[in-house]
């Protein structure tokens, strides 16, 4: 037994795998065929890969030039202009316009101007963003008008000279005027309606009581003279009241219930005396004076300190006081809102609607049955 | 002209009395527009002070000048047909006319009998300004506002006379479709189309309609005028 376990301990000891048992299994050769496929797979996959970097570098530069914005430039006298491919005329003819109303206001100052570029994108959007204080970019839609877009132009080209103003001036004026033919047609309706003994002074012809309307007469006493007792109460009485138990309420019904001119006066004072001619009515005195003055009026009206605002319009025009006035004056007569404004036209476009809607009525189908 | 004559005769009498109150209140309505705005003999308001309240105190009357003009002309399209409507249009077709000069005879006869509201306030206009004594740089247009009242309710006239003379399908159909353009025709039309077609989704019908027909060659352009019976 001893010896029968010491042989098969020896052969035990002794015992090495035949050559049939060192052989790789089935998964082991599957996974070292795939390896090898894998291996000579890399060269395509890496032209592959090149070939996907490639077009997608390809699809980015397609994205940037699609986005990049194509615009037609072209000068509407000083202004620049910027606007998209097919709004080119539609551009023209809004600065075109702008500019005919605008080039007798600021003759010799076009170079304020120079350094803008104004932007033109009529689109459904979105809108492109313009980066930089010197591009004034008018943005609308493609359903709103010429007029809108003439507005948005006239706004900004006000804007723009509106900070060559002296601040006194600007201050006076409240801006640029506009430059529209609405701006007299209003202005014309305040000479006529405004209750202001210095404005019916205005209108009936006397220069003065012209430049008292301003604001621009002798500031002592001014609003005792702008306006009349009866014109201090009607102000008042245009004026809210304040808070129930207030000092402004008190003075309020003072003024306006027990008809006590101390009251109106001290409403007033605390609440500003407006000058007679609103902020419109003297951004269009503005424009006159530069209209008057022609080439170089603007640069006229700035520079040199102490002048007053007077003074300034005065220099900037190069005529007399008087004469500066009345011309304002007789171009806002000139310039009266008529009721039969547009009736010729009204006319025009009904008639042509009754013939449409009497042909529709003969159309109907209950006259064409049978 | 005796067609035409007939036809105002005829129209004449189904619509008379129904028209009587529209001519006193276009007679009348220039009148109540300018009581008080005159001051009694005591005051002692400047003229300044009297024109300004004179116009603010018209301002306030100003919408019932076209809409008085739009209901006379309503008034008297619908009455345009009412015969026809209750006869089945027996009469209309049994007449020895076309039946496009039946259309026309009956719209110009209706049209004309427009004269009568329309004169009855420009005579109201007249009377009423005449009797103010307008302060210094006011002036009186009772002529100007006249023609707008004429204009306006002649045009609402034409345009329910048309659709009177269509059957009441085309009538329904016509106003089921401005009713679905209205609403569609907005934000719904944005959401459904507006990542396909972003110029027709920020398309408002609504909006364009108003503007279209309150502007230049719109059929309401007229009522955007001015209608100050008095001013500068």
């Amino acid at each position: 037994m001893a010896s029968a376990l010491l042989v098969m301990a020896l052969l035990l000891a002794g015992v090495r795998p035949a050559p049939a048992q060192t052989a790789p299994s089935p998964n082991q050769r599957a996974i070292e065929a795939a390896a090898a496929r894998l291996d000579s797979l890399a060269p395509l996959l890496g032209r592959l890969s090149a070939r996907v970097d490639s077009a997608r570098a390809a699809q980015l530069a397609r994205q940037k030039e699609e986005g990049r914005i194509r615009l037609d430039t072209f000068d509407v006298g000083p202004i620049r202009v910027a606007a998209t491919p097919g709004q080119g005329e539609v551009a023209r003819e809004v600065f075109q316009g702008v500019w005919a109303d605008w080039e007798p206001l600021v003759r010799g100052s076009e170079n304020v101007l120079d350094s803008h570029v104004f932007a033109l994108v009529r689109a459904s959007g979105p809108w492109p963003i313009f980066l930089g204080d010197s591009v004034q970019a008018i943005r609308a839609r493609r359903t709103e008008s010429v007029e809108a877009l003439r507005g948005q132009v006239r706004n900004r080209v006000a804007g723009i000279y509106g900070r060559t103003l002296p601040r006194d001036v600007g201050e006076w004026s409240g801006g640029f005027p506009r430059a529209t033919k609405d701006e007299k047609a209003w202005a014309s309706r305040e000479l006529l309606s405004t209750p202001s003994r210095a404005v019916r002074g205005c209108y009936r012809g006397e220069p003065g009581w012209c430049w008292e309307a301003l604001g621009l007469g002798d500031r002592e006493g001014a609003p005792e003279r702008w306006y009349t007792p009866e014109e201090r109460r009607h102000l008042v009485g245009g004026r809210p009241a304040g808070a129930a138990g207030s000092r402004r309420a008190a003075l309020w019904n003072g003024c306006v219930e027990g008809e006590n001119e101390r009251s109106c006066d001290l409403f007033l004072q605390e609440a500003g005396f407006p000058i007679p001619f609103s902020l419109d009515a003297r951004a269009s005195f503005l424009g006159h004076a530069l209209r008057v003055g022609g080439e170089g009026a603007l640069g006229r009206l700035g520079g040199g300190e102490g002048r007053t605002v007077r003074q300034r319009l005065l220099d900037a025009s190069r005529v007399s006081a008087d004469s500066l006035v009345l011309s304002w004056r007789a171009e806002l007569l000139r310039a009266r809102p008529s009721a039969w404004a547009g009736m010729g036209r009204s006319w025009l476009a009904i008639v042509g609607w009754l013939l449409l809607l009497a042909f529709l009525a003969t159309r109907s189908t209950r006259w064409r049955l049978g | 002209m005796i067609l035409l004559r007939q036809f105002l005769f005829l129209h004449w009498r189904g619509v008379r009395w129904g028209l009587l109150p529209f001519v006193l209140a276009s007679f009348g309505l220039p009148l109540l527009a300018v009581q008080g705005l005159v001051p009694g003999p005591e005051s002692r308001l400047p003229d300044t002070v009297t024109g300004a309240q004179m116009l603010s105190g018209l301002q306030a009357w100003l919408p019932l000048f076209p809409l008085l003009s739009s209901i006379t002309g309503a008034t008297l399209a619908l009455s345009a047909w009412n015969w026809d409507h209750r006869g089945d249009h027996v009469y209309a077709l049994s007449l020895p006319l076309p039946r496009w000069e039946y259309v026309l005879l009956k719209m110009g006869a209706g049209a004309a009998l427009l004269l009568v509201p329309v004169v009855a306030f420009w005579l109201g206009s007249l009377l009423a300004t005449t009797s103010l004594p307008l302060p210094e740089g006011l002036r009186a247009y009772p002529s100007a506002v006249a023609g707008r009242f004429f204009l306006t309710a002649l045009v609402v006239y034409a345009i329910l006379f048309a659709f009177g003379a269509g059957t009441l399908r085309t009538a329904i159909w016509i106003l089921l479709t401005f009713a679905v353009l209205s609403t569609a025709g907005g934000a719904m039309l944005d959401f459904l189309l507006g990542p396909i077609f972003p110029e027709l989704g920020r398309f408002r019908f609504l909006d364009w309609f108003v503007d279209s027909i309150l502007t230049w060659p719109g059929p309401f352009e007229v009522l955007t005028g001015s209608w100050m019976l008095i001013d500068v």
